[in-house]
């Protein structure tokens, strides 16, 4: 076989010296993505940890004033109201015909089963002794008590796939939810929906109030600027879930959260 | 193995895909759809090129239609792959490409012109290493190496880069009676590199394919 000429020997050998200057930048790009990117997912991790651990010294506080306010209703307010109903009771046994005496027992009677019904609201170690489901039974309950909306529950929800720390989270966001709708949506109906698969738990809140856009609530700045959606939404991802709402087809709102089982 | 090379820029587009009908890809990157479209251009025009060689009847407007379409396609490709400051220098660089292209295949009009092989191998050259500079700058979370664009970038600067050398080379030694003889050897060279590129950009669609699955 014929030697090739210089020239084409000397195109052969740039070409070759080119492809490892190829592979050469290849490979730093490749490698040095791979340090930037393993520093940064590092960094999301430790902001995360960060995040969890106030949420959790907050949640910790805010149970522990939940559950102060609960005891102080319970056994100071309640006490009192207690005893305004015997004193009510004897003044009634008196005074059969007094219907004034008669509405205000009925008053206080009621007055009593409200703060009974919130004292236990606040407090998470009697509310979800029994589970989360019989604990957003109970303030579904107590919302239609009010007789502000009809409340309606589909629960699904049979094993505990949550563990205790975010059952009461679950709850309490559920809670913030509620709140908002009988403050602000004029909902007539709240429809609850409690689902479990084995890798998550879904809670669908929906109403048929007025509704709102959210990009418009989010995108808003100052006092009630959607800031509790945020904090709604930023709790269910340190829980490693989500928080999605939307327009549902009765006007109001939908919200979904999902949150990964505990395993 | 040379008939193999000298068939090689053929058959390494069919085979690349074959796989990709194979496989029903489906992937959302713009990445696939442009290298396909560069891969049907590549088939077409490399096979009629051939067909003629072997009846002995000029394949050159082939050869310039082949580099025009490719540098249209790559461009569009580009483009795509970049954001604000970066997008307009490709930009800027493309349309210049394309109008030097136009001068150099259509309007000269001298046969087979490898210098516009030449331009389009630059304009891949810079426009890939400006890709690996914004990726190498901007922190991302994502794996670079996840991305099929990122694979076809790796392909097409493999390619292009290493014979930018030969095709800005190339018309001066058809033009040298000493080193006319021996040109099919350096061919054969830029066939192999061609055939780099496709098992390159084969492997990145098998591996992302498996990966999904």
């Amino acid at each position: 076989m014929e030697a090739l000429p210089k020239e084409l020997i000397f195109v052969i050998q740039i070409t070759f010296v080119l492809s490892i200057l190829v592979i050469f930048i290849v490979f730093v790009i490749f490698s040095n993505q791979r340090k930037v990117n393993k520093l940064i997912v590092e960094k999301i991790e430790r902001e995360k940890k960060y995040e969890a651990e106030i949420l959790n010294a907050e949640n910790e506080i805010q149970e522990s004033t939940m559950k102060h306010i609960s005891r102080e209703l319970h056994d100071n307010v309640g006490q009192l109201l207690t005893l305004v109903k015997i004193q009510l009771n004897k003044v009634f046994e008196d005074q059969p015909d007094n219907t004034k005496i008669a509405n205000s027992r009925e008053y206080v009677t009621t007055a009593l089963a409200d703060v009974r019904a919130l004292s236990k609201s606040l407090n998470n170690e009697n509310l979800l002794q029994e589970g989360l489901p019989k604990a957003i039974a109970f303030e579904l309950e107590r919302i239609q008590k009010i007789g502000v909306a009809q409340t309606h529950l589909s629960d699904e929800y049979e094993d505990l796939i949550l563990d205790h720390k975010k059952e009461i989270l679950v709850f309490r966001m559920f809670q913030e939810l509620a709140q908002n709708c009988l403050k602000h949506a004029q909902a007539k109906n709240i429809w609850v929906n409690l689902v479990e698969t084995k890798e998550c738990f879904n809670l669908e809140f929906n109403d048929d109030g007025i509704g709102f856009e959210i990009e418009e609530k989010t995108n808003q700045n100052g006092f009630g600027s959607g800031a509790g959606l945020k904090n709604l939404s930023h709790r269910a991802s340190l829980l490693g879930g989500s928080l999605v709402m939307e327009r549902n087809n009765a006007g109001g709102m939908k919200t979904l959260i999902t949150i990964p089982a505990t395993h | 193995m040379i008939k193999f090379l000298i068939y090689l820029d053929t058959v390494a587009p069919i085979v690349f895909l074959f796989i990709c009908f194979f496989l029903k890809v489906k992937e959302k990157t713009i990445g696939l759809k442009y290298i396909i479209i560069y891969t049907l251009v590549q088939i077409i025009c490399n096979l009629i090129s051939q067909i003629l060689d072997l009846i002995n009847e000029n394949n050159y407007i082939f050869y310039a239609l082949n580099q025009f379409c490719s540098l249209i396609i790559l461009g569009i490709f580009y483009v795509n792959l970049f954001k604000k400051i970066s997008k307009k220098i490709v930009i800027t660089m493309w349309v210049v490409s394309i109008a030097i292209s136009i001068f150099l295949n259509f309007i000269m009009n001298s046969g087979f012109c490898s210098n516009s092989f030449g331009l389009l191998s630059f304009f891949v050259f810079t426009s890939s290493l400006l890709y690996f500079y914004e990726n190498y700058v901007h922190l991302s979370v994502d794996y670079v190496d996840d991305n099929f664009s990122f694979w076809i970038v790796v392909g097409l600067f493999m390619y292009f880069t290493c014979n930018i050398y030969l095709f800005f080379t190339y018309n001066s030694f058809i033009l040298n009676s000493k080193t006319y003889v021996h040109i099919s050897t350096l061919w054969l060279f830029h066939n192999f590199i061609f055939g780099i590129m496709y098992l390159i950009f084969t492997t990145a669609i098998l591996w992302k394919h498996y990966q999904k699955n």
